[in-house]
C-alpha cells in the first residue's frame, strides 16, 4: 500500500474514544505503548479494561505465538506466519540458564530468577512495552523452603495479577504453605490451608478465570496424583477436586481448553503415546464435573511427547534430532483439538528450551 | 435490496440535497440499509438528513462508495492506488471523513481510514505522534513526563 504522507500537514482534531479503541486494537503492542504515553487521556483510555480486554482477544487470535527461551533472549514465534520476535533478556536477570518461566499471561512474563534456594527472585515483564517489576518473594524466618512453586494469574476482568506461592519446611513434613502476592497490595500474605491438604503440589499448573488450577500429589514418594487444587483468588479459598482412580498414575499435565480448564495424561510405553484429555466443568455453586473429551495416539521418541497447549491448539515435538554439539532439530506438530485436525508447524533448529 | 434504478435523497449539514442510486448507498452503508430495509423511506418525500456531514465531505463519500461499487472487479492494485488518491487530503478533511463514515457506518471507509491513521502513528516518536494528533496539551506532570521518557527512551 502506498505510504500516506498527506496528512503531516495538518493535524488531526482530537479523536472520540470509541474509535482510539477501534483504530488501537488492531496494532501491535509497540505502538499501543508509545500511545499510551501520548496524554493523560490516552494512557486512560489505553489502560481501561474496555480496551484491554478487547485487545487482547484480538491479539492473541491474531497472533498465537510460541514463547522459545534462547540463551540470551526470547523468541516469539508465530506458527501462523513463521515470524520470529527477539526480545533480549534483561541485563539484570543475569545467568539465562537459571531463569524459571512461572507463568505468561497478558503480554507479561512472569520469571524467577538467581536460582540459589533462598535468593530467588520474581519478575514480571512485559517484553513488548518494556514495562517491568520486580518482587522478592515471601520471608520466612528460620526455616529452609522445601519444594517451592510459584503460580502467576490474573483477576479476571483486570490488569491486576497476582501469583501464588507454596513451598513446604522439611522434606519429611507433610504440611504445605501457601502464600499470595497481589499487584495492589505489593505484598505476600498467608493463606492458611485446610485439612487434606498434605502432601506437594507439582510445579505446574493452570490458571484460568480467576482461578489457578494446582496438582496435589500423595502418597511415599509423591507418585500418585491425588486431587486437583483450585484456588479461587477472588474469594481466596481452596476447593479439592478428587483425580478419579484410573487417571491417577502416568504422567499428568494441565491444560486450558476452551475456557475450561482441562486435564491431560500422556502415558507412554517404549514405542506409542496415548494423549488422552478430560475436560473439567465447572457447574454451578464450584461443582465441578469431568467429561471426556480426546484421545490421541502417537509414537513415541525421547522428546515427545512434549506438549504446548495454547487453548484449542496442542503442539506437539514430534521429532528431535541432535544436528550438531549445541544444535536440535525439532519438528512441532500442531493438534488442532476440535477439528481433530493435524499437520506439521514447523521445523525448528536450536538448543533451546519451548516453553509455551 | 433496491433496484439500481432508484434513487434517494441525502441532505448535509447545509442542506443541501445530494441524489445517489439508492444500491450504492445501501451497499456500503448499514445505517442506510436499514432505513431503507424497514421501509421508514418514503422514495416520494424523503430525504435522509445527515446534520453532522458537510457538503464537502458527503460528496468525497459517495464519490468513494459509488466508485467501489462500479469498480469492485477491479484488480487490488489499482483499487488501492485510488483509495490513496482518495485519502489525499489535509488532516481535517480526513477526520470529517472518519467521523462521516463512522456515523453512516461505511465499513471499508473506515477500515481505510484507520489503516491511514494507524500508518501516521507506526515507528514514530511520541513528539511527532502528538504533533500530528493535535495533542497540545498532554496531562502528565512533569514528573509523570519524566518518567516515562526515563523508562521509554526509545520512543522518545
Amino acid at each position: 500500500m502506498k505510504n500516506y504522507d498527506v496528512a503531516h500537514k495538518l493535524a488531526i482534531p482530537s479523536l472520540p474514544k470509541d474509535l482510539i479503541i477501534y483504530i488501537l486494537c488492531k496494532t501491535d503492542p509497540a505502538t499501543v505503548c508509545r500511545c499510551k504515553l501520548l496524554s493523560h487521556d490516552w494512557r486512560k483510555t489505553l489502560s481501561a479494561f474496555e480496551f484491554v480486554s478487547k485487545y487482547y482477544q484480538l491479539f492473541s487470535k491474531a497472533h498465537p505465538s510460541i514463547l522459545i527461551h534462547g540463551k540470551n533472549c526470547f523468541i516469539r514465534l508465530d506458527p501462523k506466519r513463521g515470524n520470529r520476535l527477539f526480545f533480549p533478556l534483561l541485563a539484570e536477570l543475569g545467568d539465562a540458564d537459571k531463569l524459571m518461566v512461572i507463568g505468561i499471561e497478558n503480554g507479561n512474563i512472569c520469571l524467577s530468577y538467581n536460582m540459589l534456594q533462598h535468593e530467588a527472585k520474581i519478575i514480571v515483564w512485559n517484553a513488548f512495552t518494556g514495562s517491568k517489576r520486580q518482587i522478592l518473594p515471601p520471608k520466612f524466618l528460620g526455616f529452609k523452603v522445601f519444594f517451592p512453586a510459584f503460580a502467576f494469574a490474573y483477576f479476571p476482568k483486570s490488569m491486576h495479577y497476582c501469583i501464588l506461592h507454596t513451598f513446604k519446611r522439611n522434606l519429611q513434613e507433610d504440611f504445605i504453605f501457601y502464600s499470595v502476592y497481589s499487584f495492589e497490595d505489593q505484598q505476600w500474605t498467608k493463606i492458611s490451608a485446610s485439612e487434606g491438604m498434605r502432601g506437594k503440589v507439582g510445579p505446574d499448573y493452570v490458571a484460568e478465570n480467576g482461578q489457578i488450577f494446582l496438582i496435589h500429589f500423595t502418597g511415599e514418594d509423591y507418585q500418585f496424583a491425588d486431587s486437583i487444587l483450585i484456588y479461587s483468588i477472588i474469594k481466596k479459598t481452596f476447593y479439592i477436586l478428587p483425580i478419579r482412580d484410573r487417571y491417577r498414575s502416568k504422567c499428568q499435565f494441565l491444560l486450558r481448553y476452551q475456557g475450561f480448564f482441562s486435564f491431560l495424561s500422556h502415558p507412554k510405553d517404549e514405542n506409542n503415546y496415548t494423549i488422552c484429555i478430560w475436560s473439567i466443568i465447572n457447574t454451578k455453586d464450584e461443582c465441578f464435573k469431568w467429561k471426556s473429551t480426546l484421545k490421541l495416539k502417537g509414537l513415541s521418541t525421547y522428546d515427545n511427547p512434549k506438549l504446548f497447549v495454547d487453548n484449542d491448539l496442542i503442539s506437539l515435538v514430534d521429532d528431535t534430532k541432535q544436528t550438531g554439539i549445541d544444535l536440535k532439530e525439532i519438528v512441532l506438530s500442531r493438534f488442532h483439538i476440535a477439528n481433530q485436525l493435524r499437520g506439521i508447524m514447523f521445523t525448528v533448529f536450536s538448543g533451546l528450551k519451548l516453553l509455551k | 435490496m433496491g433496484s439500481p434504478l432508484k434513487k434517494i435523497m441525502l441532505c448535509s449539514s447545509e442542506k443541501e440535497i445530494f441524489s445517489v442510486e439508492e444500491q450504492v448507498m445501501v451497499q456500503h452503508s448499514v445505517i442506510i440499509n436499514n432505513m431503507i430495509e424497514d421501509g421508514s423511506y418514503n422514495y416520494e418525500e424523503s430525504k435522509i438528513p445527515l446534520d453532522c456531514v458537510d457538503s464537502k465531505t458527503l460528496k468525497k463519500v459517495i464519490d468513494y462508495c459509488t466508485y467501489h461499487t462500479h469498480h469492485h472487479n477491479d484488480n487490488q492494485e489499482d483499487l488501492e492506488a485510488w483509495d490513496a488518491q482518495f485519502l489525499n487530503v489535509d488532516s481535517n478533511g480526513l477526520y470529517d471523513l472518519l467521523m462521516a463514515a463512522n456515523y453512516l457506518e461505511i465499513r471499508n471507509l473506515l477500515d481505510l481510514i484507520y489503516r491511514t491513521i494507524k500508518n501516521m502513528i507506526k515507528g514514530k516518536k511520541i513528539d511527532e505522534i502528538r504533533r500530528i494528533l493535535n495533542i497540545k496539551d498532554h496531562g502528565f506532570t512533569p514528573e509523570e513526563e519524566e518518567q516515562n521518557r526515563k523508562e521509554y527512551p526509545h520512543f522518545y
